[in-house]
């Protein structure tokens, strides 16, 4: 992982905020911001748009393909049960751009539409 | 003997709890509503043992407060023999965390809960076969229908009497990983060999304890016998490197060159190889002790089919929720005219037997009045509610609502979790305030709770029907709320600007629906009553204590005269200017208040119809009452509380001066 170079005053505003904000789910932001730019996440380029779990099929077998985002991203989908290589359908999605939810080995999660976004998924059937 | 209760939220830890060790634990079915730890003596078949029933936790590196109370717990206190309860349904997801609490290696029992939901899901379970493949015991239960709850403790008891019990086997790694893991140990362990002479020292005290995610705490607290590198590098490697490189240097760095073979070999970073690792091994598990056949067919499936439609679900929705604002609304009313009664022969007494001119009187009068505020008009519609909403949650409505409004609440810079504090408001904005801590961050706290104040609570309905819809009409006090709920709405869409939302959205368990215990909803319902009883009611008694003394040596006038600035700017007569200190109190004293100050039942023949409105408006939005106040430093912390309270009185005065320059085109 390449570390961010710590050289300008951005950087150290940012990491001040850092350091003041509570969760890790914002501080990984705030952490994803400062590595704007550059190769901190090998996953973090862009998803084919035609991939991800939130414009999949509802009813469909998914397999999810691919996590993207950061250490808080991925640790909380971990925790509710959500790996790459899981199989997972849509069993809800709600309207204006609401979450989705989504089965998992019986296990049902609310997934709201930007985290969605950011889980690739392959159709299997 | 120490007994600690973990297990995943929802998984009914608290009602294990409940049932050996009285009344001192809240289950719900709503993750995430213990955020404290609680403790009780407990006896089951005559021994007697403390009991810690902790917030549950998905997984040992979590960080949100509830999650990080229970992490701190493990690794900082003592205790004796650990039960993992676990959601029976939910095997394959729960054991990742039984993996981790294997790596304490510390006494711990598994206890497989709900197995009724797992036999309806088609799931039939080789609990021996599990527990041997885990070397734990592993004991069956039904908490909410009271079977297994006594064999599970009875089982743990006899654990810690086969002293010296041997510790369980970690769970271990690929043997990359695990390579990685020792030489990474090395570095951590006190005096560890890799560190050089004259480097600094790094945080890590010895300790069951991380470094990297708990604040350091003075050695003399941890315990030293609990230490174990093996974990503690496990946790490092799994940490947020961020946070660890601000608080320990020397470890990060350790961790850092690790993290980086790692990465290299397994072609991820380690929190996800290990993750992944317990994940696979969990589900490789699963495959040998759990058969699967063809769930039943299930009612709850067809329930959800409407309830969370994209059409229905909606309709549902507001019907429930009207329904539900009703029966409190006629439950209420019904409560607050008969203890109100009571209150006033009370007064009368005192009235005859005290001196009614004197200062003593003034005083017991104000006091008498406070508890009345508290008792007659809040508790009246406050119990209700809280009993409703504990029906709903435990039912698993509410993490519907959750759902559902999600998208709304986007708008308004909040997610869908945040629509139960926002609800809450509509009854009183002292549990909406204390509902935020099922929130996340300090920021979605924040918010959340200054559009729950926002929002006309009870009290504040009373002043509005009771001066401009008596006066000008119902569509007037419709008016005035449908402009509220604008004012939510762009309050929300330019906190959502100031400070932008950055968790990434909602991510919540959506548990199948469960019928409540009337036992734990009662419970649940007392225990939230206690803390308004317990913030609220002597704030009010005190306070309208105060302001009985105030009236009776006569001071209002060099009150209404420090406010006549504020009270002349919003053209409002100055005599009111006291009754907005009484509103601070209690809103609907404002109204009470207005009467006695102008000296007239008739408001309309003193205020004209314009100053009804902006007098209404202005208390509407200005400062939240006292026991609000109370509950958000609580919640939100001194600094925050001034700042939603500032704001506030800006936006109340800027209403009212807007309405008072539009109001004379209409009245």
């Amino acid at each position: 992982m390449d570390g961010p170079v710590v050289c300008n005053l951005q950087f150290q505003l940012q990491l001040i905020i850092f350091m003041r904000t509570d969760t890790m789910s914002s501080r990984n932001d705030v952490w994803r911001f400062l590595c704007s730019g550059r190769t901190l996440m090998p996953s973090i380029a862009g998803l084919d748009p035609a991939v991800n779990l939130y414009q999949a099929k509802p009813h469909s077998l998914l397999r999810i393909s691919l996590i993207s985002g950061g250490w808080g991203v991925r640790r909380n989908l971990n925790q509710m049960g959500l790996h790459v290589g899981d199989e997972v359908s849509i069993i809800h999605k709600a309207p204006f751009g609401g979450p989705l939810v989504i089965e998992s080995r019986g296990n049902r999660v609310a997934i709201g539409q930007q985290l969605a976004q950011k889980i690739g998924v392959e159709v299997v059937k | 003997m120490r007994i600690a209760l973990v297990g995943q939220p929802n998984s009914g830890k608290s009602t294990f709890f409940n049932a050996v060790a009285g009344y001192r634990s809240l289950t719900s079915n709503f993750a995430g509503t213990t955020v404290e730890y609680t403790r009780g003596r407990a006896r089951v078949n005559g021994d007697v043992f403390e009991l810690v029933d902790m917030p549950g936790l998905y997984s040992l590196t979590s960080t949100s407060p509830a999650e990080a109370c229970t992490r701190e717990f493990l690794l900082e206190h003592d205790w004796d023999v650990l039960i993992h309860i676990v959601d029976a349904s939910q095997l394959a997801r729960s054991l990742t965390l039984t993996l981790e609490l294997l790596d304490l290696e510390a006494p711990l029992l598994l206890c497989l809960n709900m197995m009724d939901e797992a036999t309806r899901k088609g799931m039939t379970i080789d609990s021996a076969a599990l527990s041997n493949e885990l070397g734990v015991p592993v004991v069956e239960a039904i908490a909410a229908r009271g079977q297994g709850i006594v064999e599970t403790f009875r089982a743990a008891i006899k654990m810690h009497r086969q002293a010296p019990s041997t510790p369980p086997r970690p769970f271990l790694y690929a043997p990359e990983i695990e390579n990685a893991v020792q030489e990474l140990a090395e570095v951590v362990r006190p005096g560890g060999s890799q560190r050089a002479a004259g480097a600094p020292e790094s945080r890590i005290s010895p300790g069951r304890g991380v470094a990297v995610i708990s604040p350091p705490i003075a050695g003399a607290q941890r315990l030293a016998r609990f230490f174990n590198p093996r974990f503690e590098a496990l946790q490092l490697l799994q940490g947020d490197p961020i946070q660890l490189a601000l608080r320990d240097p020397v470890a990060a760095q350790a961790t850092e060159n690790i993290a980086a073979q790692i990465t290299q070999r397994l072609n991820h970073p380690p929190d996800v190889a290990l993750s992944s690792a317990r994940h696979a091994a969990c589900l490789n598990l699963f495959e040998r002790v759990v058969r699967v056949t063809k769930p039943k067919a299930d009612w709850r499936e067809q329930v959800d089919r409407l309830l969370m439609h994209p059409l229905w679900g909606y309709v549902f929705l507001a019907a429930i929720f009207v329904g539900f604002f009703r029966l409190v609304f006629d439950v209420g009313k019904l409560g607050e005219g008969r203890i109100l009664a009571l209150f006033e022969q009370l007064i009368a007494i005192l009235g005859q037997a005290m001196d009614p001119q004197g200062a003593w009187f003034a005083l017991a009068q104000g006091a008498l009045l406070g508890t009345a505020g508290a008792v007659a008009i809040v508790l009246p519609y406050l119990l209700p509610f809280l009993i409703g909403l504990s029906i709903l949650e435990d039912v698993g409505y509410l993490a519907r609502v959750g759902y559902l409004m999600d998208a709304v609440m986007h708008r308004l810079g909040l997610h869908g979790t945040a629509t139960i504090p926002v609800l809450l408001g509509y009854g009183c904005s002292v549990p909406a305030v204390m509902a935020t801590r099922i929130l996340p961050s300090r920021r979605d706290r924040f918010v959340a709770a200054l559009l729950a104040v926002l929002v006309p609570c009870s009290a504040r309905m009373t002043v509005i029907f009771a001066l401009v819809g008596f006066y000008l009409g119902a569509y007037w006090a419709l008016a005035i709320y449908v402009l509220n709920l604008g004012v939510v709405a762009l309050a929300g869409n330019v906190l959502a600007k100031i400070w932008p939302e950055i968790a990434p959205g909602m991510l919540m368990e959506v548990p199948p629906y469960r019928r409540p215990s009337p036992r734990v909803v009662l419970l649940k319902t007392w225990w939230r009553l206690r803390e308004f009883v317990v913030i609220a009611i002597p704030l009010l008694v005190v306070g309208s204590a105060v302001l009985g003394l105030v009236e009776f040596f006569g001071w209002q006038n060099a009150i209404n005269a420090a406010l006549s600035p504020l009270t002349a700017l919003l053209g409002l007569p100055a005599a009111v200017g006291l009754t907005l200190i009484f509103g601070v109190l209690r809103k609907e004293l404002s109204l009470l208040m207005l009467m006695q100050a102008l000296g007239t039942t008739q408001v309309n023949s003193v205020m004209s119809a314009a100053q009804i409105v902006i007098f209404t408006l202005f208390v509407t939005f200005y400062l939240p009452c006292l026991a609000t106040l109370a509950s958000m430093v609580r919640e939100l912390g001194r600094k925050l509380t001034v700042a939603a309270a500032s704001a506030l009185l800006v936006m109340a005065v800027a209403i009212s001066l807007a309405a008072r320059g539009v109001l004379h085109l209409f009245l």
